[in-house]
């Protein structure tokens, strides 16, 4: 059973505020559709700007589509009563980037982690709400010393670890990761992951994990999807997209990827193409059109739908299957 | 040989929150301490010493009228032409003058805080129609503002507070809102709004701790300035009416009477100078203290 699904969704962001009029800007996600299972890992993937942040604001409820919707347990998000609302927020958290900047600089840890608490579970007695909290800082592997501490006397990872906390207080059924482990020291990178799915291993929950990590991703996903330009390119599970992907971007992204402690090969195999896709006035063709290597006099027409190319597989190429 | 510890015991500092670490730079200063001490006596004189002395601000000295400051009568500032002890009447002025810098700071603080807080949290329309209101506001003759409160509600020192706190939030609401529309794009509101905390929750608990710091700057330099514009209020007869005195309406008698009785308009004079320019290096020491924090 899926925990979330999005169904053709659609967003934009409004122009600068004006008293009077909105100028529409385009839309930065098109067609988007993903579905979450309970407990596992959906993984999205693109370069920066390709729209997947902006997805998982409009999956957290901060941004509602243009067009399509976006379900939790068959409720669809944007169009529920304000209670079943408090719950789907309660059951949906986040993590953040940037460590430092989400948390507030002049909360100390107990007043960060208390917030959810204060937010849906104020029934609780001052104990229980303690109890919760220490529980929390105990599975993240922070001390009750810390407590008291403030945002700016931790490190990175540390800060990391709270964010964490807050997130799974409550006992989500879903967590929204960020990129969370991009503004992180390598080292430091390891021990997030390996913290993030030994939670999800102990509490059942599903994760949305927004990468351009793609050794990441193989590590955290059980399926992946592809984003290019607000587009979904390809879609399916982990080891079929890096096993045999059937979309020229994802080729591309995959052999991008930088092998260390072997000697750099200079040829264009393996490099992703420049971006020159505002040069290239091309309005109906394929978006990935003006850096892809297969590319054919077709791919000039429309943009392909995301169509099965296998069990479980989908693709937005019309090379699909037969990409050599 | 003593054993010197390798690492310094974290646990003290560890729990210091931003405001304490400003705090201490704050008062690491000379320039900043020595400001406090002197308003302080001057503070605590003015409310004390009026109070303990054996006579009455507006006490008449039948037998020294006009007389200049002297240690054998007792008169350290000297009587006024009415013959009454300048040394009282400038500490009674005093204390009505720095009650009314910070009541009617307070009072624009606290309506500019929470009036140029929503405008930026929630933006777009309401911050349009919001802050075109203040610039309206802005565009009105002060001193007609006041005369109209006046004649329609009568004098009363309270009114003072209130008719200055009512112009002054204008300035406060409009930085306010600068900073609010920073500091909502941070993640800590996004994450706060996908938690579902209420929006006034978050203004109160996320955006307004963040943004005090040049409020309070900008506060500890408004409080000077009230003080002043109180002076030109009474000056106008507009302000504290006699027998009740304030630092403005001793320097407007004295101004009078510069060439006979100087001593009537130094002492008020001076005493509003050291007021004013401690709380400016207050003002000063404060946001060097709050603003390079992140330079630690």
């Amino acid at each position: 059973m899926s925990v979330l699904s999005a169904n053709e969704v659609f967003l934009r962001y409004d122009s600068a505020p004006s008293m009077f009029k909105k100028v529409q800007l385009d839309d930065v996600v098109m067609h988007a559709s993903l579905r979450v299972e309970a407990g596992k890992t959906l993984a999205i993937v693109g370069e920066s700007g390709s729209g997947k942040t902006t997805l998982a604001r409009s999956i957290m409820g901060l941004l509602k589509p243009r067009r399509g919707s976006i379900f939790f347990e068959n409720e669809n998000i944007y169009n529920v009563s304000p209670l079943f609302k408090k719950y789907i927020q309660s059951q949906m958290q986040m993590v953040f980037q940037d460590p430092l900047a989400s948390l507030n600089p002049m909360m100390n840890v107990r007043e960060i982690l208390e917030e959810p608490l204060l937010t849906h579970r104020y029934l609780l007695k001052e104990s229980e709400r303690n109890q919760k909290v220490s529980d929390a800082v105990d599975k993240v592997g922070l001390t009750a010393a810390d407590l008291q501490r403030y945002p700016h006397t931790f490190s990175g990872g540390q800060c990391q670890r709270i964010a964490i906390a807050r997130a799974i207080i409550l006992e989500p059924k879903i967590l929204v990761c960020d990129e969370p482990v991009s503004a992180l020291d390598v080292s430091v990178q390891a021990q997030i992951l390996k913290l993030l799915l030994e939670l999800q291993q102990q509490m059942g929950m599903a994760l949305v994990f927004i990468s351009h990590n793609l050794a990441v991703v193989k590590l955290m996903a059980h399926s992946v999807s592809v984003m290019y330009k607000g587009r979904i390119l390809e879609q399916g599970d982990t080891d079929k997209i890096f096993s045999a992907p059937q979309h020229p971007y994802t080729r591309d992204l995959i052999a991008a990827v930088p092998v260390p402690m072997y000697p750099v090969v200079h040829n264009n195999k393996g490099r992703l193409p420049f971006d020159v896709g505002l040069q290239v006035v091309c309005t109906n063709g394929c978006i990935y059109l003006d850096r892809c290597r297969y590319r054919k006099n077709v791919c000039q027409l429309s943009q392909p739908p995301l169509e099965d190319c296998g069990a479980n597989h989908k693709s937005a190429c019309i090379f699909a299957n037969k990409l050599l | 040989m003593k054993d010197i510890p390798l690492s310094a015991p974290t646990s003290a500092s560890a729990s210091v929150s931003l405001w304490q670490l400003s705090l201490r730079r704050f008062i690491k200063k000379p320039s900043v301490m020595i400001s406090i001490v002197v308003l302080g006596l001057l503070v605590f004189i003015a409310f004390f010493g009026v109070t303990i002395s054996a006579y009455h601000f507006d006490d008449v000295f039948w037998d020294a009228i006009t007389i200049g400051p002297s240690f054998e009568k007792g008169h350290f500032f000297g009587t006024d032409n009415n013959g009454r002890d300048l040394f009282l009447r400038v500490l009674m002025g005093a204390r009505i003058s720095i009650l009314i810098g910070i009541f009617a700071s307070a009072v624009s603080v606290f309506i500019g805080v929470s009036y140029g807080a929503i405008a930026g949290y929630f933006g777009g329309r309401v911050d349009g129609i919001m802050m075109r209101i203040v610039d309206i506001l802005y565009a009105m003759p002060f001193i007609f503002f006041v005369i109209l409160l006046m004649v329609f509600m009568g004098k009363s020192i309270y009114l003072i507070f209130f008719a200055l706190g009512a112009v002054e939030w204008l300035t406060i609401a409009r930085i306010v809102r600068g900073q609010a529309l920073t500091i909502k794009q941070k993640d800590y509101i996004t994450a706060a709004r996908s938690i579902g905390v209420p929006p006034f929750t978050i203004i109160r608990r996320h955006i307004i701790p963040n943004l005090l710091g040049p409020v309070i700057v900008y506060m500890t330099m408004t409080i000077p300035q009230t003080i002043i514009l109180e002076s030109f209020l009474s000056f106008l007869g507009l302000g504290v009416q006699e027998p009740m005195t304030s630092l403005g309406v001793l320097i407007s008698d004295g101004s009078q009477q510069l060439t006979e009785a100087p001593w009537l308009l130094l002492f008020p004079a001076g005493t509003l100078c050291i007021i004013v320019i401690c709380l400016n290096i207050l003002g000063e020491g404060l946001r060097d203290a709050l603003f390079d924090q992140h330079l630690k």
